[in-house]
Order: structure tokens, then C-alpha cells, then sequence
């Protein structure tokens, strides 16, 4: 019965053992410390197999043996043991070569004595038991393993002494782990032996060694490579696989042999076997990965895919240009993945925090002077991990605002960000998987966030740029509108003095033509030359009249107070009227006016003291710029709803470079006629504003020399039915 | 590509009013005022159709039909008078010279032109 439990204990024991030394060894296969301690797993293991078979074997040709093996892995296992305490916490051995040469064959001459019949000579019994004799071989065996056992626990204490931080807690777990060993083996083996002489406990030993190991274990892997929680996770889930397998395996293969062949198999041979068929699905690959995904489902809800939150922080990355809604994306993410409870960037331009990004940290909670002086000092060099610091101004500085990982991101060594992670929801340290995670996002995000800064500044000159345009526009706007009111201010100043002074004008101006008149008519034998003089004084009044007259009218209409008032008017008594009008000046230069009025052309849409204007201007023109002579034809026709009036002259017509002049205002053409014209400039264009105004055109041809065509299209009234 | 219609008329109004109806037609419209240079550009551009205006400054109507008929570059060219005059005599005279149309301004609207010119084509 005994025997039972003591073989399931050892069975325990051993795949404990085993896992925790693979865990540890393939958690970093790299690290010194990590196969040292792989190394110690497997040497204990199998010298707790080898203390198990000499206890419960009779047989005492193998119990030498059984001795013999098991002091000679108990050197080796001394040695681990103080390679372990001296190497740890570093990643390489820090035994000096002569020494590490000097140890290994001390251990080794030691191993081949003990091997030897020097140490174990033969076995006695005493009390029914088997007792192996010592031999002179003995005291090398005590001396190495004392020194080693000695100076390992020498070597923890010391840098449990002088350790800080993070450090200081290994060595003490290590200490635990060894006074819980030897207290418990103490407690439970050597009093109740020694004192009740009760072996009830002995089968519990191995067990002690788990403790040791899983807390040494622990200390490994807590400096920073991995959750211990994994370990047991998985180490519970491999157990539970190995029970299943070794039981079916005892029973298939043991229970079926026996039975089949009638043999007894002896305890031995089965313990082999079974831990045989353990190594076998421990290296079977797909099994073991397939358990391992299983661990995780089952004890590791909250964890996450590595690969897949890597994709989704690249597509974070790759998705958003926005400086502020990309970091803010991938600290949620993060928090919500990682399960971290805050999280922050500080965002660096020039050494300097430009801004933080900050999802569930205190508002102002990080900034402060200190932020920025610890960036400088530490921050921005390399990754902090809290749980890794020495006590000291940064760990307190982390401590103090809550910080749990600051990891710098750089872009050609240049620090463009500072990630900062609060501590974990669940108040587990980072682990090795987080750590790689982000070491991995750290140096894809800082390109990232350089092109979301390139975009926030070409943004912010954009707007910059824009506003720029939109002042200049408005200012340009503005100081149009202010030309354009002072411009027409001006027109409106003009108006108003040619209007007031065209008005004030006339009233002199018809006093002088009055009084001219009188003088002219008072006797008519003036000597020649005071008879010229006065007929030139007439002319120039006359034209001084003229000019006010038109001033007037323009002003009128450019003030808009020029009265219209289109009404059905017969147009061929006007024609008929001014060219009476005009043809005294006609016979004088012996023109000839040939009137051409169709019989339909009748009422028309206009003001008649205007036409007369209008017809006034084109006349006196066709005649003043005609040639002796010559003819004027004027015709009179309907045409599609209108009334055309065409007034022709024979004479010299304008030149074609002005042609496109002759309506501005004060424009004059010049021809070998022109010197010899009185006029003010201003006739055709009142012309044609008086013809828009009635709603009519008007336009012109001209040919050089032989005349001009003027045609004034007015629209005709409604025929009455 | 478009015909091309000759307007030799010195009423600019007309022309224009012409020009706009006839562009209508996707017919190209060439103007001149002058009565010379309509002969010239008739020989030059030799346009499908000319409307020619009489009682023009400058050489008349009836001249410029003459010297068109008389080219030989223009003879084949169609023209349509489009005067004011409205007797039987001058019908008679210009039908003589060798145009192909005689239409009154004043009795006349302008999508009917552009029917008469659409007529020749």
C-alpha cells in the first residue's frame, strides 16, 4: 500500500520535475541560467528515481548499485546547484573558465569514486534493511558536495544582502524554497524517524524537491520570461494528459502481458516502462502543442493571440493617418488586449514632450516638469519594466504615477514617442509575451506615428495656408468694396457737379445767345468784321449750349432721373420734322436727302422727344460729315416686328481702327473732314443710350471714303386689330 | 462641314439678325458690309449661297450681282436679293442679272428668309 503511494508521489514528482525544468530551459534555451537549472531538474529527477528503487528493492546486489548511482548523480547535482546560485540572475556563466575546468573535474573524479567500490564497499543489513558500508572513497564525495551546498547557500545570501529590486525577491524565493526543503524534510523525515520512528512521511520526500524547484523556477522566470501561471496551467494539463496515458499504457501493456503470458512483471521494470512511455508523448511535437492550446483555453481566457493583436495594431497603423485618433486607437487596443488598465504615449519632437496621448490616466496626471526631466535622464533610452528596476528614483517615479513599462520608440535612433502601460486588470506583472509584443509594435509604430505627424503638419499648413488665402481674399474684398464705394462716391460727386454745373451753366449761357441775337438784330450794318465776329459768337454759344445740353442729358441719365415714357408714337412725322430741320445746313453744302418711308411703317414704342434726339444726332452727323454735295438716303421700313430706320451717307466714313469708338463718350473721329466739325464728342453716345433706353439698337457700318450706314431698330407698337 | 451663306448688306443690324438665324440652320455665316469686298470673299471662300442687300453705300446691289454672274469663279454661285424696294422693275433687272430669289425686307420674316435660303440649297 505504502508502496503504491510512494511510487505515485515519486511518478508526481518526476513529470513535475521534468516540466518545470523544460518549461524553464525552453522559456529562454539561451540564457545560462535557464540550462542550468534545466539540467539540476532532470539530475534531481533521476536521482529521485534511483533513491526510490534502493529503498524498495530487497534484492541487495542491485542495492549497491542503486547507492552507488545515487551518490554519484548527487555530485553532480551539488555542483548545478552551485552553478545555479552563482549564475543567477545573469544570461551567461559568470564562473571564470579556470574555475568552471576545475569544477567539472573535481565532479568528475568524485563521480567515477563514487561509482568505485571506494565509496559504498558492500552493504550490511541492519534492522532487516539494506545499509550501504562507507569507504575511504567517502570523504572526496563529503568534502565536494559540502563545499558546493555551502557556497551555493553563501552565494544566495550574499545576493540576497546585496541585491535590490526585483533581484533581492529572487534570491529570497530561492531561500524559501530551500528552508521550505529542509524544514519540511526536517519536520516530516528526520523527527518523526529519529524520534517516533515513524516512516509514515518518508514517501512525501520527493515531493519537497517540487517545492524547491518550482519556487527556483519561479524566480527564473519571474525576471521578466514568463507567467508562472503558465507553467502551472500547462504543467496541470500535461500531468493530467500523462495520467491518462501512463494509466492506459500500465494497464494495456502490464495488465494485458500479465494476464496473456502469466507472468509477473516486478515493480522496477514497470516504474522504467512508465516513465519511458512519458518521455515518448512528451516528444511527440503535435501532441504536446496541442495540449498546450488546450492549457490556454481552459486557464487562460484572458490571454491573447500575440500575431493576431500585432495585425490588428499594424492595420491600426496602416488604416489611420490621424496622429490623434491612431494612438488613441492603439492604446484602447492594447488596454483592451493586454488587459492593461492605462496606458499613454508621449508623443517627442526635438527631446521634447509635444503631447500625450492618454487613455485612462488622470488628465493631468502625467504632465508635469518631472515627465519631461525623466525622459531626458531615462525614458528615452531604453525600456523600463517596473518589476525588473532596482529600487531608486525611477522605479519611484514609476511608482508615483503608476507606470508599469515605458518602452521608447524610435526612427533612425531618433525618439519620436514614449509608450507608457499602466499596471494589468488582473495585477499580473508583463510577461515575456507581452514584452516581445511590444518590442515588436515599438519599432513598426514609430514610422507610424512620424508619417501621422508629416500629415498633422502639412494638415495644420493646409489651414494655415487657407486662412492665409481667405484673409488675403477678404482683405482684397474689402478693399475693393472700398475702392469700388469711393470710385462711386466719386461718380456720384461727378454727377452731381456736371448736373449743378450744366444747370447753373445754362442760364448765363442762354442770356449770352439772347443778347447776341438782339445785338445781331439791332442793325444790320455792322462793318464786315464785327459781323464775322458775331456770327462767331453765335457758333461758339451755340456749341457752349450744345455741350451743356448734352452734359445734362448724360447726367440725367446716369443719375437715373431721365424720364422715359415709350408710347405708340408715329416715327414718320418726327423723320419728316428734323430732316426739315436739318436741311437748311444740307442745301448749304448742297447735300441731297432722299427720305424712303414705306407705307407700314407706323407707330412705334418710343418717346418722341428722344427719337427726336436721336434722329437729331444722326442727321446733323450725316450732314456734318458728308461732302459737298453729296446725298443722305434715309429709309423707313417694318422689318419682323420692328421698324428700321437706316440713315446712309455718302461721306468719308470712319476709319476702321475706330470704329469701335465712335459710341464711347467724348470720342471724336478723325478724318480729313473732322477739323472743320464743331461738336462735343458726346452726340452718339447719348444717341445710343437714348435708343437702349426706348428698348431699340443700334449700330453702324462704314466704309472708309464712302461712307456710313446707320441703323436704328426700334420695336414697333402692338397693331390694333 | 457647314455650307457657307455670304451676307453682303451694310445694315449691321440685319446682318447680325440674319447671322443668328441662319447659325441656327448649322449653317456658317460670312458678313461683309462691303459690296467689294463681297465679291472678293464670294470668290474666295465660294459660299453656297449669297443674300445680297441693293441699296448699299459703297458700289450697289445691282453692281454686285453683275460682276458675280460675269465671274467665272461666281457665276454658279445662287444669290438672293434682300432690299427694301419693292417694284417690278428692279425685280425684273436683278431676275436679268441672275438671282435666283428676290425677297422685300419689309414684307418679309426672318424664319421666312431662312426658308428661302433653305429653299437654294
Amino acid at each position: 500500500m505504502q508502496g503504491m503511494l510512494s511510487l505515485s508521489i515519486l511518478v508526481g514528482t518526476l513529470i513535475s520535475n521534468l516540466l518545470i525544468a523544460t518549461f524553464v530551459y525552453k522559456n529562454n534555451p539561451k540564457s545560462a541560467t535557464n540550462k542550468v537549472f534545466g539540467i539540476l531538474g532532470i539530475i534531481i529527477s533521476l536521482w529521485l528515481i534511483i533513491l526510490f528503487l534502493s529503498q524498495n528493492n530487497p534484492d541487495q546486489s542491485s542495492y549497491l548499485i542503486l547507492a552507488r548511482m545515487s551518490v554519484f548523480l548527487a555530485a553532480p547535482m551539488s555542483m548545478m546547484y552551485f552553478m545555479l546560485a552563482h549564475t543567477l540572475p545573469h544570461s551567461t556563466l559568470q564562473l571564470k573558465k579556470r574555475s568552471l575546468i576545475i569544477m567539472l573535474v573535481a565532479t568528475g573524479i568524485v563521480m567515477a569514486i563514487n561509482l568505485s567500490p571506494y565509496t559504498f564497499t558492500g552493504v550490511e543489513l541492519s534492522n532487516g534493511s539494506p545499509q550501504p558500508i562507507v569507504g575511504p572513497g567517502m570523504p572526496p564525495f563529503g568534502i565536494l558536495s559540502t563545499f558546493f551546498s555551502i557556497g551555493a547557500v553563501f552565494l544566495l545570501i550574499k545576493k540576497a544582502l546585496f541585491s535590490s529590486g526585483v533581484e533581492r525577491e529572487q534570491f529570497k524565493y530561492i531561500t524559501v524554497g530551500i528552508l521550505l526543503m529542509l524544514g519540511l524534510i526536517i519536520g516530516t523525515i528526520f523527527v518523526p524517524v529519529v524520534i517516533y520512528n515513524n516512516t509514515s512521511f518518508v514517501p512525501f520526500a520527493p515531493l519537497y524537491t517540487v517545492l524547491f524547484l518550482g519556487l527556483t523556477a519561479y524566480v527564473i522566470i519571474r525576471h521578466r520570461f514568463l507567467d508562472i501561471r503558465l507553467i502551472v496551467g500547462r504543467a496541470i494539463a500535461f500531468l493530467l494528459f500523462i495520467f491518462l496515458c501512463s494509466g492506459a499504457y500500465t494497464i494495456i501493456v502490464f495488465w494485458g502481458v500479465e494476464r496473456i503470458f502469466n507472468i509477473t512483471i516486478d515493480t522496477v521494470t514497470k516504474i522504467t516502462a512508465v516513465i519511458l512511455s512519458i518521455f515518448a508523448a512528451l516528444s511527440f511535437q503535435p501532441v504536446f502543442s496541442r495540449l498546450s492550446s488546450l492549457t490556454n483555453r481552459i486557464f487562460f481566457k484572458g490571454s491573447y493571440d500575440s500575431n493576431k493583436l500585432l495585425a490588428e495594431l499594424t492595420q491600426v497603423m496602416a488604416q489611420t493617418i490621424d496622429l490623434k485618433v491612431m494612438t488613441t486607437s492603439i492604446l484602447k487596443l492594447l488596454n483592451k488586449e493586454m488587459r492593461v488598465t492605462k496606458s499613454a504615449f508621449l508623443i517627442i519632437k526635438n527631446d521634447t514632450i509635444e503631447s500625450i496621448i492618454n487613455v485612462n490616466y488622470p488628465k493631468r496626471g502625467l504632465i508635469t516638469k518631472s515627465l519631461q526631466e525623466y525622459f531626458l535622464k531615462y525614458l528615452k533610452r531604453q525600456s523600463y519594466i517596473f518589476e525588473e528596476m532596482a529600487e531608486g528614483k525611477v522605479k519611484k517615479f514609476f511608482r508615483s504615477f503608476d507606470i508599469e513599462v515605458s518602452i521608447p520608440i524610435q526612427v533612425d535612433k531618433v525618439n519620436v514617442a514614449v509608450l507608457i502601460l499602466g499596471p494589468k486588470l488582473s495585477g499580473e506583472i508583463y510577461n515575456v509575451q507581452d514584452i516581445n509584443l511590444l518590442n515588436i509594435f515599438a519599432s513598426q509604430a514609430g514610422i507610424a506615428i512620424q508619417n501621422a505627424e508629416s500629415y498633422e503638419e502639412i494638415k495644420k499648413f493646409n489651414v494655415e495656408l487657407e486662412q492665409r488665402v481667405e484673409e488675403r481674399t477678404r482683405e482684397l474684398k474689402e478693399s475693393q468694396e472700398r475702392e469700388l464705394a469711393k470710385a462711386r462716391d466719386i461718380a456720384k460727386l461727378k454727377d452731381e457737379f456736371v448736373f449743378i454745373a450744366s444747370h447753373e451753366l445754362r442760364t448765363p449761357v442762354t442770356a449770352i445767345r439772347g443778347f447776341l441775337q438782339l445785338v445781331e438784330s439791332a442793325t444790320k450794318d455792322y462793318p464786315p468784321d464785327v459781323k464775322e465776329n458775331l456770327g462767331y459768337m453765335a457758333a461758339a454759344s451755340e456749341h457752349l449750349s450744345q455741350l451743356i445740353n448734352d452734359l445734362l442729358e448724360i447726367s440725367r441719365s446716369e443719375a437715373g432721373t431721365m424720364k422715359i415714357a415709350v408710347q405708340p408714337t408715329n416715327i414718320v412725322p418726327i423723320i419728316k420734322a428734323i430732316t426739315q430741320e436739318v436741311s437748311p445746313q444740307a442745301n448749304e453744302h448742297k447735300i441731297d436727302i432722299n427720305l424712303d418711308i414705306h407705307p407700314k411703317a407706323g407707330l412705334v414704342l418710343i418717346d418722341e422727344k428722344k427719337t427726336k434726339e436721336v434722329m437729331m444726332n444722326l442727321l446733323s452727323n450725316a450732314v456734318k460729315y458728308n461732302r459737298d454735295g453729296g446725298n443722305i438716303n434715309i429709309s423707313v421700313f417694318p422689318f419682323d416686328h420692328n421698324v428700321m430706320v437706316e440713315v446712309k451717307d455718302r461721306g468719308y466714313g470712319i476709319p476702321e481702327n475706330q470704329q469701335a469708338k465712335i459710341f464711347e463718350k467724348f470720342f471724336r473721329a478723325t478724318n480729313e473732314k473732322t477739323g472743320d466739325v464743331l461738336g462735343t464728342g458726346l452726340g452718339l453716345f447719348i444717341t445710343r443710350m437714348l435708343v437702349e433706353k426706348m428698348g431699340g439698337k443700334i449700330m453702324f457700318s462704314s466704309i472708309e471714303g464712302k461712307g456710313s450706314t446707320f441703323a436704328v431698330l426700334l420695336p414697333a407698337a402692338p397693331q390694333k386689330k | 462641314m457647314a455650307q457657307k451663306i455670304l451676307l453682303i448688306e451694310d445694315n449691321p443690324i440685319l446682318t447680325e439678325l440674319y447671322r443668328s438665324a441662319l447659325e441656327e440652320k448649322k449653317l456658317e455665316v460670312l458678313i461683309t458690309h462691303d459690296g467689294e469686298k463681297g465679291i472678293e470673299i464670294a470668290k474666295n471662300q465660294q459660299p453656297a449661297l449669297i443674300l445680297l442687300d441693293l441699296l448699299m453705300i459703297g458700289i450697289d446691289g445691282y453692281e454686285v450681282l453683275k460682276k458675280l454672274k460675269e465671274a467665272d469663279e461666281t457665276k454658279n454661285i445662287k444669290v438672293i436679293i434682300l432690299s427694301v424696294i419693292n417694284d417690278q422693275a428692279s425685280k425684273d433687272k436683278a431676275k436679268k442679272l441672275g438671282a435666283s430669289d428676290y425677297l422685300i425686307k419689309s414684307e418679309i420674316e426672318i424664319s421666312e428668309i431662312v426658308r428661302a435660303v433653305m429653299a437654294q440649297l
